[in-house]
């Protein structure tokens, strides 16, 4: 059974005048679920579930997975029912990210990740279930979150597409990673472009348009919008990809795989939107941070880098769905250090906790 | 950022007792700091003069009996950690982009008691 969380109370009183609009378009994204066979239960945390004596829960991060450890332990022993996936409806204000502590001592403050909704922690890095995510930028942007599940929706009826390319960007100086990466996964490695040379306003449209993957080798910031290219000989940072070069882009069912710190941000910085919330805009789901990402600098890949490997891999396996896919990733990951180093680093730790996916779980690959 | 601390001792010993361990981590530290430093030194201007927080990993995060279940692996598919205790050295800054914004500057460097660089992971 695939979970929807739908606070219903909640995104009435954000979008008071547009909520109706708002609960059509997810009444619909809904109905195309089970349409597409997937069988979902809504459910309103602050409702909870009487039918299986779930109490309501406030929307905070340790009482919603509190109520989400309830809601499987009823079905599991009520119905014999496991949970298939989690499906998160609204942005960070409406329900707030899990909060887990940072093992990294990197100032980053603590790991906000829908990770700990899929039942993972320090001591326990794979999710029990996927979780995703249908967000929107804040109070302030009302039209992205409707239009987000109007695109879900049709995603739904569209059904399972076309494998399709893979395309990469990656800063210079990490190019021996990125394509260390890109041919492990078995994608070529001419589909990755270096920034530099290619600049904000340079990249490629028609490349970006028909890619089914896109895998992001990128630097995130604070203070611009922009993810950031940098030199090999390890100077300063310029901006590779702004939000602006994906204006009027149609990348319905490409899936973007940033290791950028922040790639996740959805918050608008100088009143430009965020990438990720440009890339969901234009149709596409997103894998990301919200805090400080990792990896290496050099051969041999690490950390988000060994992620996003796995990721590129789970992602072309025909029949799947996007959130199972991106916890096999994990599971991958996991195996793969377990088998060669028997423990977890701190890194590690962090960067299997911290990845966000921003998308119906449940939708096909 | 304050020092870098210990995390080695269980408690601080008396006026009369044994001093060696104590010592010894404080020298391995010492060390292991040096090698760190110096090398993010060299790569990292930005970060030559930073403090470094540190952390021991004796052997990293054990996972539990239930995620490897769930992993479908076996305990003893488990990677032997041959490598000895390590130090984790994060040094934490920032760097101007070109237009004017900040990005995180962050290398965790692992060494281990041999001195010899076992890890190192970079903010993107």
């Amino acid at each position: 059974m695939h979970l929807a969380l739908t606070p219903r109370r909640r995104l009435r009183q954000h979008y008071s005048q547009t909520y109706d609009t708002l609960s059509s378009a997810l009444d619909d994204a809904l109905a195309a679920r089970a349409d597409a066979g997937v069988a979902t239960l809504a459910y309103d945390p602050e409702d909870g579930m009487p039918e299986l004596g779930v109490a309501p829960s406030p929307l905070t991060p340790a009482a919603l997975t509190t109520q989400l450890a309830t809601i499987e332990r009823a079905l599991r022993e009520h119905n014999g029912i496991m949970i298939d996936s989690l499906w998160v409806i609204g942005g960070p204000e409406t329900v707030p990210f899990g909060v887990m502590p940072n093992p990294m001592r990197d100032r980053d403050g603590p790991i906000l990740s829908d990770s700990a909704y899929g039942m993972a922690n320090a001591q326990d890095l794979l999710t029990h279930w996927p979780v995703g995510r249908t967000p929107d930028s804040g109070a302030d942007n009302h039209p992205s979150l409707t239009h987000l599940l109007s695109l879900t929706a049709k995603a739904h009826r569209a059904g399972p597409q076309p494998q399709g390319l893979a395309l990469g960007i990656s800063t210079a100086r990490w190019a021996a990673v990125s394509t260390e990466v890109f041919a492990a996964a078995g994608e070529p490695a001419e589909n990755v472009l270096l920034a530099p040379p290619l600049r904000a306003g340079m990249i490629d449209r028609q490349r970006l348009a028909e890619a089914r993957r896109i895998y992001c080798n990128l630097h995130g910031v604070t203070g611009s919008a922009a993810w950031y290219g940098q030199s090999p000989d390890d100077s300063e940072l310029i901006p590779a990809l702004r939000p602006a070069d994906l204006a009027g882009l149609q990348l319905d069912r490409t899936v973007v795989i940033t290791q950028a710190c922040f790639g996740a941000r959805l918050s608008t910085t100088n009143g430009e939107q965020s990438m990720a919330m440009a890339l969901l805009n234009a149709g596409a789901t997103l894998i990301g941070t919200v805090g400080i990402s990792y990896g290496a600098p050099d051969p041999p890949a690490s950390e988000s880098d060994l992620l996003a490997l796995q990721l590129l891999i789970a992602l072309r396996q025909p029949g799947q769905r996007l959130g199972v896919a991106v916890r096999e990733a994990h599971a991958a990951v996991l195996r793969d250090l377990l088998r060669r180093q028997g423990r977890l680093d701190n890194d590690d730790t962090k960067t299997l906790l911290e990845f966000v996916l921003y998308g119906d779980p449940a939708l096909p690959v | 950022m304050h020092k870098y601390q210990t995390y080695a001792r269980s408690r601080t010993p008396g006026r009369n007792e044994h001093h060696g361990p104590a010592r010894r981590d404080s020298s391995e530290l010492a060390a292991a700091r040096q090698v760190a430093a110096r090398f993010v030194a060299a790569r990292w201007p930005t970060l030559a003069e930073v403090e470094p927080e540190v952390t021991r990993q004796h052997d990293g995060r054990q996972p539990c009996h239930d995620l490897i279940a769930r992993l479908g692996m076996a305990e003893n598919e488990l990677g032997h950690h041959a490598r000895s205790a390590t130090y984790t050295f994060t040094f934490t800054s920032q760097r101007k982009t070109a237009d004017g914004a900040m990005a995180p500057l962050v290398a965790a460097v692992t060494v281990d008691l041999q001195r010899r660089i076992v890890k190192t992971s970079l903010s993107k």
